[in-house]
């Protein structure tokens, strides 16, 4: 789980502008392909099958990779070998920003050299992050589950940039979704969706467009923290914790849930956009 | 075949919408559809479909006390708890109150017909997690 992506990095750094990495990003979604792409490209699969695919990816805890193979519609050995041609075709953002004329070669290797040894840096101080928080297994679980499943409905992948004991001030901007997790211990998860990501997350749990201001899309993004919420409580099970989820809820934006005090500030980066997650947990 | 009537209940339109449309072209028909615990107590009594699919975490009235409800006015009504939740306790509580199954969210369309097909022949009171 590393902290930024390099096109973040590139873009703070004022390596390269906005417009530029918006280029990149679009010259990536028009090369890169998912596996059953390929696969149909490659005459192994058809386009129907491809859909059946990409369905069940945007609800399922499993990768193209193993949907392939447990809904029978690959073997093991076609998904080993497509997955060769995908990782050969795939356009990195460095590459795509060489290619679209936005940074030299010579430049991208510099970058790049410095950005991985600051990557390696701020991985050991996500690991401190939550090897030293008190409820460390129960932020990462969460973590973990938010990760995955606002990645697979927004379609877009995102990383942990770093979590933050913090007094519970909220940004503005946001799109607040909110679960209690009752039990053992009580907390609060909230997931905070910019825009942009709250519609594409929406979009992502209901398979066609809505709009982000109507209850369509509310109800996308409480449905989206229930799922975090319920399978964070059934993952932390068999580490002893007995949590069960309240109904979820939308907050009003910028007013805090957490009754008093401790909060745990996870922010994320997810292609242009960010989200927060914060995970509010009174003592015990 | 004459289709195998579902009735949904879940606080969530999303959830709602998404397993109207995994279940068209199957053999499983949608006829009802509600968002609020007591009103579909009041519908179930009115329409009594084959299957229930119900939340278990849901705002006001909750599931458990939804499925006990529909159990009082059908004791061999197949309702089936839907959560996100899949805990033993949480299980436990479900099936030994009534409920025929308990399946975990998320789920995929092909597994989730699937599920249903089986409920015939799943022993009473059974778990599928996701």
């Amino acid at each position: 789980m590393s902290s930024m992506f390099f096109g973040h990095y590139l873009l703070e750094n004022g390596v390269i502008g906005r417009e530029a990495l918006l280029d990149a990003i679009e010259m990536q979604r028009r090369t890169n392909r998912s596996l059953p792409d390929i696969a149909v490209r490659e005459g192994l699969l058809d386009q129907t099958k491809a859909e059946q695919i990409h369905a069940v990816f945007r609800v399922s805890n499993s990768s193209h990779e193993d949907l392939c193979i447990s809904e029978g519609k690959l073997a093991a050995n076609d998904v080993e070998r497509l997955t060769r041609i995908q990782s050969a075709e795939w356009l990195r953002i460095g590459c795509a920003l060489v290619k679209g004329g936005h940074l030299a070669e010579t430049e991208l290797a510099t970058h790049l050299r410095t950005f991985n040894a600051i990557e390696a840096t701020e991985q050991k101080t996500l690991d401190g992050d939550f090897n030293h928080l008190e409820e460390s297994t129960i932020v990462r679980a969460i973590t973990e589950l938010t990760l995955r499943h606002v990645a697979r409905m927004t379609g877009v992948p995102v990383k942990l940039q770093r979590i933050d004991p913090s007094d519970g001030a909220l940004n503005h901007g946001f799109r607040r979704f909110a679960q209690k997790i009752v039990g053992d211990r009580e907390f609060f998860v909230t997931v905070d969706l910019g825009d942009p990501l709250f519609s594409i997350a929406a979009k992502g749990m209901l398979g066609v467009e809505v709009d982000p201001a109507g209850d369509a899309a509310r109800d996308a993004g409480c449905e989206l923290i229930n799922l975090i919420g319920g399978n964070a409580c059934t993952r932390l099970e068999p580490e002893g914790f007995h949590l069960r989820p309240e109904p979820p809820f939308c907050p009003e934006p910028l007013q805090s849930t957490e009754p008093n005090g401790s909060s745990i500030r996870g922010r994320m980066a997810a292609g242009e956009d960010h989200f927060e997650i914060n995970i509010f947990i009174n003592p015990p | 075949m004459t289709p195998r009537t579902v009735m949904t209940i879940d606080d969530s339109a999303a959830i709602l919408t998404i397993i109207a449309a995994y279940l068209e072209d199957s053999e499983f028909k949608v006829i009802a559809s509600e968002r609020d615990g007591r009103r579909a107590v009041e519908v179930f009594r009115e329409i009594r479909p084959d299957i229930v699919l119900l939340d278990l975490i849901m705002p006001g009235q909750s599931g458990m006390e939804t499925l006990s409800q529909i159990l009082a006015l059908d004791p061999d009504s197949c309702v089936v708890m839907v959560s996100s939740l899949g805990t033993e306790d949480a299980v436990h509580q479900c099936l030994s109150t009534g409920a025929r199954s308990f399946l975990q969210k998320p789920f995929s369309r092909d597994a989730f017909i699937e599920f249903l097909r089986n409920l015939d022949d799943q022993p009473q009171n059974s778990r599928v997690g996701s």
